[in-house]
């Protein structure tokens, strides 16, 4: 019974409809024990391709990447910090489940579906980015969030193909917002 | 290190370096962690490398391509290698690599079979069989302690709040449920699972037995709210499988306050195991279904970078050979052309030690013995030519005429006394034949002549005296000719002649005055006592004698004393034949000198006729008027006694001027009526004591000759056609060459001689 609920769910037309990518929903970040941390909301769409390659046991490596920037006066903006996490999607074939993995912060989780595992992926909580002692109080900084697939983590042999095909293109346009210290 | 050999070794290393990011491709394809990660870039590094490779080699054909279109030399032959180099080497990597292509695309398809597929997730579905059954157990176990927990039964059970440290979202429930009969530890002890946790429906931990405990996601929880339980494989822990049972906890709580309990198992550590290893086949085998074109093309791909490898290395090789077997040749070729246009100096580099090297040095030794041959020939024409220059300085020096003729009979070299004997105009009579020289100057004619004479005869050597008649007077040459031996170029004569005019004139003069003058002498002496002899005879016998003898002996000392006057008139004659020629001659008028003698002979005797026709264009004669005025004299007086015997005397006294070439004569023509003089006579009229006459010294003809020789002029005596003999005289107009004042040796020699 809970493999016809599976088969169903994946089954299921509605992931297909959307384009795939990644788009961030929202994003803010905090200060915490004088931290900065990023929370963020993202909403996976993986592509055919993706998904049919992530259920023959291929994992997928997202990076999410935040930047701290300052704008500077006729240059390209500085950037003054970066972190990334890593994380992984994969699909573990005896439980039937999917697993996702920050490999930046070493945890894991396993979801029953996919939907579910695509939230935990892009649920970003907590995310430390630089310590306020090291920013300028007076200056505006700007926070910059993105997240793409990470091609070169693909084995070797779909490596070529994935870097000329839009189907592996899974990326999120970069997300701006001021920071407010 | 030459440039050639550095490049070679640059190509060497940048595709030994290609050869080695080619087998790390190979081998990162083949799921190797060592290159897997720089895939990627092998990949950028190969393709950057051919497309040096193939800009190399375009530059290469473009380069051919441009000799080619120059036609430069060993463009086609480097062509022609380079196609048989790349047809040998192209065509076997081509057959190896289809077949190659083939059998990675069979050798992949071969990876996948039906049956495998099959067995594997049979086998998968066998793990997951005796998992479930292991599941089910569980099940039923977790199922009883969701019972007991709240069964107050069963002694002391206690749920110690204080130990939990639960998570910031916690839900505290306000009313809270009773409290679970039995202690989680204690169950999890007897139960052998490895974590229990008490949750809320909408889970929140109540208890639990681990402090942070995985929590059941959302689709379990919805599921539990269903009354539904909850059982899975969990692969959270540390690569261990673990057994995830959720249920409901009967009998407490409704809705949210209801209460469930979670339990994780571990799966004993072989089955572990084996359900592992068959979850990684599993996986793995689908991995490469799924990969199964990418690999393929991921192979080829390979294989089309080390193709395309070994045709570009094959071609530049080719390139490379073919310019290096061409390029000596082809130095060949421009050194050969320098040679052909003359430039011996060409010394081509040798730089190897093969056949090519051999040949080349071996062009060089040809081109410096052309050159050092070259040198030679240029110094010892050189030489010929100085010694040339040398002998024409000499025999242009030379007062002997010398002139060569070739066999076809034309003049090659005059010198330019031959030129000044023969009266040639300009200096070189070179140049023309023999026969166009006679033509041109006549008075050449006996000399041409004598030459074709000697030529036609072949006589090897000859000499010859020729007396040439020109217009300044009879000259005398002594020819010496000799045949030039077939080792000379043109083969031929050489003719040497010397003017000898002067020098044979000077030693008859010489020879008749030394006669004139002792003749004179011995009959001058004894003529002086018989004279005086007769005179005292006659003053001594006059007066003794009777009458009638003194008659007689007045006629006999008369004739004896007449007789030695006569001859005494007759010795000065002869002593002023003898008498050195005087040199003082000045420009005369001939006309005037011809009037001047005739008037003396004008009489109104009536038989005497004297007629004179003079030219009014005649230049004046270098010569000594008293000498003409006694040739006139002689003439004339020659003239008159010719025709004594006859009724009338005519005498006809003529003068014209004689053009040819760049010389001028004056003929002076005295012609009579008289009974001419015979044939047998004409040639010796001229010669002392040959006379006609009944009287006369003699001399008369002689003394005209001597002067007119003296003069440069000829004289001579022909019969008239209609009657009467005429005296021809010509004079040159320019001084004549024997008399011209130290011009030449010979004149100069025949000078001192005549002195």
């Amino acid at each position: 019974m809970l493999c016809l609920l599976l088969a169903a769910q994946i089954a299921s037309p509605a992931h297909a409809i959307a384009e795939p990518g990644i788009v961030i929903e929202s994003a803010s970040a905090r200060i915490e024990h004088d931290i900065y941390l990023v929370d963020a909301r993202l909403h996976y769409e993986l592509s055919d391709e993706a998904r049919q390659a992530l259920e023959s046991g291929i994992p997928l490596t997202f990076a999410v990447e935040v930047e701290l920037l300052r704008q500077r006066p006729y240059l390209w903006d500085a950037v003054v910090a970066d972190s990334r996490h890593w994380l992984r999607l994969e699909y573990h074939a005896l439980s039937r489940s999917y697993l996702v993995s920050n490999l930046t912060i070493k945890t894991r989780h396993s979801f029953p579906q996919l939907r579910e595992a695509l939230e935990a992926l892009g649920t970003i909580r907590d995310m430390a980015v630089v310590e306020r002692k090291l920013l300028d109080a007076d200056t505006p900084y700007q926070a910059r969030l993105s997240a793409r697939l990470d091609i070169e983590s693909l084995p070797a042999p779909l490596r070529p193909a994935a870097y000329f095909e839009s189907a592996w293109r899974i990326k999120s346009p970069p997300y701006r917002w001021t920071l407010t210290p | 290190m030459k440039p050639r050999t550095r490049l070679l070794l640059a190509i060497a290393l940048l595709g030994s370096l290609l050869l080695g990011s080619l087998m790390m491709m190979s081998d990162a394809l083949q799921n190797s962690e060592r290159f897997g990660s720089i895939y990627s870039l092998l990949l950028v590094v190969n393709t950057a490398g051919l497309l040096f490779f193939a800009v190399i080699i375009g530059v290469n054909i473009r380069r051919l391509w441009r000799e080619l279109a120059a036609a430069a030399p060993g463009a086609r032959l480097k062509r022609r290698m380079t196609l048989m180099f790349a047809g040998v080497a192209v065509p076997p990597l081509l057959i190896v690599y289809g077949f190659s292509v083939d059998v990675v695309r069979r050798g992949i398809d071969n990876w996948f079979d039906v049956n495998i597929e099959e067995a594997l997730s049979n086998a998968l579905d066998l793990s997951r069989a005796s998992l479930d059954l292991r599941m089910r157990e569980l099940l039923k176990q977790t199922q009883q302690l969701a019972e007991s927990l709240y069964q107050p039964a069963r002694g002391s059970v206690r749920l110690n709040f204080e130990d939990l440290d639960l998570p910031d979202n916690t839900i505290v429930v306000n009313e809270p449920p009773p409290v679970p009969a039995v202690d989680l530890d204690e169950l999890r002890h007897t139960s052998g699972a490895e974590e229990l946790t008490l949750l809320t429906a909408k889970g929140a931990v109540v208890a639990s037995t681990e402090l942070s405990p995985t929590l059941p996601s959302e689709t379990v929880l919805l599921q539990l709210r269903q009354k539904e339980n909850y059982i899975g494989l969990d692969p959270v822990r540390d690569d261990r499988l673990s057994i995830r049972i959720v249920v409901n906890v009967p009998g407490v709580g409704i809705g949210s306050d209801a209460r469930i309990l979670q339990a994780l198992y571990p799966v004993a550590g072989r089955m572990t195991a084996m359900a592992g290893k068959a979850e990684q086949a599993f996986v793995k085998y689908k991995e490469l279904a799924y990969l199964r074109t990418q690999l393929k093309i991921g192979f080829i791909l390979t294989l089309t970078l080390v193709l395309l490898f070994s045709l570009l290395g094959a071609v530049w090789l080719a390139f490379y050979s073919a310019e290096n077997l061409a390029a000596p040749i082809r130095d060949l070729v421009q050194g050969t052309r320098a040679v052909a246009t003359g430039d011996y100096g060409t010394i081509l580099p040798v730089d190897r030690r093969d056949d090519m090297g051999v040949l080349v040095e071996s062009f060089n030794e040809m081109t410096r013995r052309l050159a050092a041959a070259r040198d030679e020939a240029r110094e010892s024409r050189a030489e010929v030519e100085a010694q040339r220059l040398y002998l024409e300085a000499v025999v242009g020096r030379l007062s002997t005429g010398v002139l060569t003729i070739d066999s076809g009979l034309q003049v090659r070299t005059a010198n330019a006394a031959a030129a000044h004997i023969l009266g040639v105009p300009g200096t070189r009579p070179g140049g023309g034949s023999l026969e166009d020289l006679g033509r041109q100057l006549p008075h050449t004619g006996p000399f041409v002549d004598s030459l074709l004479r000697h030529l036609h005869a072949g006589d090897r050597e000859w000499q010859e005296q020729i007396t040439l008649f020109g217009l300044s007077g009879r000259q005398l040459l002594m020819c010496r000719g000799a045949l030039l031996t077939a080792a000379h170029e043109h083969g031929g004569h050489v003719i040497v002649f010397d003017d000898v005019t002067a020098l044979v004139q000077g030693q008859r003069d010489a020879a008749w005055s030394e006669v004139a003058r002792r003749l004179a002498h011995e009959i001058k002496n004894p003529l002086t006592p018989i004279q005086l002899a007769a005179e005292r005879l006659r003053l001594k016998y006059l007066r003794t004698l009777p009458a009638a003898e003194t008659e007689t002996l007045e006629r006999l000392t008369t004739t004896i004393i007449q007789q030695v006057e006569t001859m005494k008139g007759m010795v000065n004659t002869f002593s002023d034949y003898a008498r050195n020629p005087t040199a003082d001659h000045e420009p005369i008028n001939l006309n005037r000198l011809i009037d001047e003698v005739l008037d003396l002979y004008r009489s109104d005797d009536p038989r005497m006729t004297l007629a004179a026709e003079l030219a009014s264009d005649l230049p004046p004669v270098h010569a000594d008027p008293n000498r003409l005025r006694q040739v006139m004299n002689n003439l004339i007086s020659n003239a008159i006694e010719a025709q004594a015997d006859q009724p009338r005397c005519r005498i006809k006294v003529a003068t014209r001027l004689l053009r040819e070439a760049d010389t001028a004569a004056v003929e002076l023509r005295i012609m009579d009526r008289g009974p001419g003089i015979a044939p047998e006579m004409l040639s010796q009229v001229f010669e002392p004591y040959v006379s006609s006459k009944p009287k006369g010294t003699g001399l008369g003809l002689p003394i005209v000759k001597k002067i007119i020789e003296e003069h440069g002029g000829r004289v001579w005596v022909e019969n008239n056609p209609d009657g009467g003999a005429t005296a021809v005289i010509r004079l040159p107009v320019s001084v004549p060459a024997a008399l011209r004042p130290a011009t030449s040796p010979a004149a100069g020699s025949a000078r001192s001689n005549a002195a």
